[in-house]
């Protein structure tokens, strides 16, 4: 089952967030909220109204992966998004 | 160094006072995303892959130590600790938050820094020649007319939304040093047949999805014409330049669409209609500014200086950075620094053109002691110190080697051009940064990495050619295939004098294969090298078959 998340940038310091199952947001894509891509429409729907709270900024879908308790973005640039720049 | 007056400093505290209500009616909900980016943009903060981005202009590069310094305190405390100079001489931090964007323009405000300009459909920061001033082989110093075009432009109501954003480069010296060529307008100050000193006027020049090198559309300006004919280009761009496409906006492909003849008529005739407007730019002018950037007061010192002569026989790897870090100073006794921010992997790499918080104290701390207090950015990504006595080499070097900022690599296979890639940007397809530091690694060797002599890589993680691909000798364009990364090999680009557009070599190779295709083709280019050839002598000589050939055949 192909699976989707609803990311965003956090407005006040533009960090990466996912909206996860409480309708906030957290920084970890572990404890976002996981749909089947049926759903995501759904969840954008709460996204954006975050965005009219000013909270986010720029929500969209990305796809997922699901590995035991491990959640991976599927595309590399969601994954540097995820888990940071790969330089120091 | 030019001093704000008071208009100067009006204007800009002004200016972040206007933009710290836009922040707060954007926090607060007043302000939609839509209609604040806009208003962001225009004060330097795009929003990143991970965070918001803030670019801060450094006028044709030149700063003084307080104003590094207040870059070291800014990124400290709003940051991570450490900055990014830019391929327009500019600094970036890549992590500020937006609430305390407001309070960063204003401490940059107290040092006569600001970030007006360093983003949207407008001009941005009008570059130089890193050695303006010093170059020996000057005509005259760039760098008033960059100030006196920088003032010309700022918030000019006419110019503020142009169809696409606009750069403008000034060369003084015979060699081009700030890639005029490759900008929108690039001028370059010349002397004509009757000993008078104007200008060459390039236009159309750019890199990104569609890259040109820019054609001569006035051979000879004179100088107190300077502002007049900008307004004039400007005007013809503003009023035809497309606005239905901004992959189509820009100059450079109007220039292309109608053909460099039809576009100097349209100049020529507004710059006609324009003879009795009052931008001419009188002596007393130019001399009024010129005087900011009069040269320091240097002491008479021997050219030739037995300390660091003595220094250079007795230390080979003194020699090698004085041979490669330093250039003639027009002034006897005194040498032109350049600040490596490529080091060698084996102290610790890092990004090109990233600098500490730390690094940037020392610096400025050095630029005080030896060199005037003041300090230059350079389109290649580096430092300089401009004004250094030889007799304070072997000291300087000590210093900076201490900061790890002497690596001697300067327009070595090392010194690379590199944007931000996909770590951080949001448009970059891939990655450019690691690369940069694998080929870093793979060329560690100093020996090595001399004696295959000038080579410029450049690397940019996107089409638009942050990085300047296109002009790199080997250029690498980072791209997302089948949801990995390659990266296309262009070759024979150059942004110098001789500037030229790289051609691609073939398929692009995977992340795994990119350096190993590096090392393939300077192998070639050290089999096929004739006396004192460098990279891109070899290749324009013998063209591209046999580095294709030898390229392919192990793949």
């Amino acid at each position: 089952m192909r699976l989707q998340m609803i990311t965003a940038n956090r407005l006040k310091d533009g960090a990466v967030v996912y909206l996860d199952e409480s309708e906030g947001w957290t920084r970890n894509v572990e404890q976002g909220d996981s749909v089947p891509a049926q759903s995501a429409d759904l969840r954008m729907s709460v996204a954006q109204k975050s965005v009219a709270e000013q909270i986010v900024v720029a929500p969209y879908v990305i796809d997922v992966e699901v590995g035991g308790s491990r959640v991976t973005p599927v595309r590399y640039r969601e994954q540097i998004r995820a888990f940071g720049p790969t330089v120091s | 160094m030019y001093q704000y007056d008071q208009f100067d400093h009006t204007l800009v505290r002004e200016r972040v006072e206007e933009y710290r209500g836009q922040v707060a009616r954007r926090i607060g909900g007043e302000l939609s995303e839509e209609d604040f980016r806009n208003l962001r943009l225009r004060n330097g903060l795009y929003l990143q892959l991970h965070a918001y981005m803030l670019r801060i202009a450094i006028p044709y590069g030149l700063m003084t130590s307080d104003q590094l310094r207040k870059l070291s305190e800014i990124s400290r405390n709003y940051d991570k600790g450490y900055g990014h100079f830019t391929t327009r001489q500019n600094f970036q931090l890549n992590w500020p938050v937006l609430e305390d964007t407001p309070d960063i323009l204003e401490d940059l405000s107290e040092v006569e820094m600001s970030a007006i300009q360093t983003s949207g459909n407008c001009n941005r920061n009008v570059t130089s020649d890193a050695y303006g001033g010093v170059a020996r082989d000057e005509i005259e110093d760039p760098r008033p007319y960059c100030e006196i075009i920088r003032q010309f432009l700022t918030l000019h109501p006419e110019f503020s939304w142009l169809p696409r954003k606009f750069k403008i480069a000034v060369s003084g010296g015979d060699e081009d040093r700030a890639a005029i060529t490759v900008h929108d307008i690039g001028l370059k100050i010349i002397k004509n047949d009757q000993g008078e000193i104007g200008f060459r006027v390039l236009v159309g020049g750019g890199l990104g999805r569609s890259p040109f090198v820019g054609k001569v559309v006035r051979e000879f300006l004179p100088k107190d014409q300077l502002i007049r004919y900008l307004q004039a280009v400007l005007r013809v761009y503003n009023m035809e330049g497309r606005r239905d496409n901004m992959f189509k906006a820009r100059i450079k492909i109007l220039v292309h669409e109608i053909g460099i003849e039809r576009f100097r008529a349209k100049v020529e005739r507004e710059f006609e209609a324009s003879e009795n407007d009052i931008l001419f730019l009188g002596q007393a002018e130019q001399d009024r500014i010129a005087a900011f950037f009069a040269p320091p007061p240097y002491a008479d010192q021997p050219d030739d200086s037995s300390s660091f002569a003595d220094a250079a026989l007795a230390d080979p790897a003194f020699a090698a950075w004085l041979n490669t870090n330093t250039v003639p100073h027009k002034v006897p006794g005194y040498a032109i620094v350049n600040l490596s921010l490529k080091p060698a992997s084996d102290s610790g790499g890092g990004a090109p053109g990233d600098l500490t918080a730390d690094q940037m104290d020392a610096v400025a701390d050095l630029a005080d002691r030896y060199s005037f207090g003041q300090i230059r950015s350079t389109h290649r990504q580096n430092l300089v110190l401009a004004d250094v006595a030889k007799t304070d080499l072997p000291a300087l070097r000590r210093e900076l080697q201490d900061l790890n900022l002497a690596t001697p690599n300067l327009e070595k296979i090392t010194d690379i051009i590199c944007c931000p890639g996909m770590d951080y940007c949001n448009l970059a397809t891939a990655r450019s940064i690691p690369v940069a530091q694998r080929i870093n690694e793979r060329f560690a060797d100093l020996d090595k990495q001399h004696d295959i002599g000038d080579l410029r890589i450049n690397i940019s993680g996107c089409i638009n050619a942050c990085g300047h691909h296109h002009v790199g000798h080997i250029g690498i364009l980072g791209v997302e295939k089948l949801g990995e990364e390659f990266y296309q090999i262009t070759l024979g680009g150059s942004s110098s004098d001789d500037a030229d557009i790289g051609k691609i070599i073939g398929p692009a190779f995977s992340s795994q294969d990119v350096v190993d295709a590096v090392e393939n083709l300077v192998t070639t280019y050290i089999n096929h090298r004739g006396k004192n050839e460098r990279f891109l002598d070899t290749y324009r000589r013998i063209g591209q078959t046999p580095f294709r050939e030898n390229l392919y055949a192990s793949y």
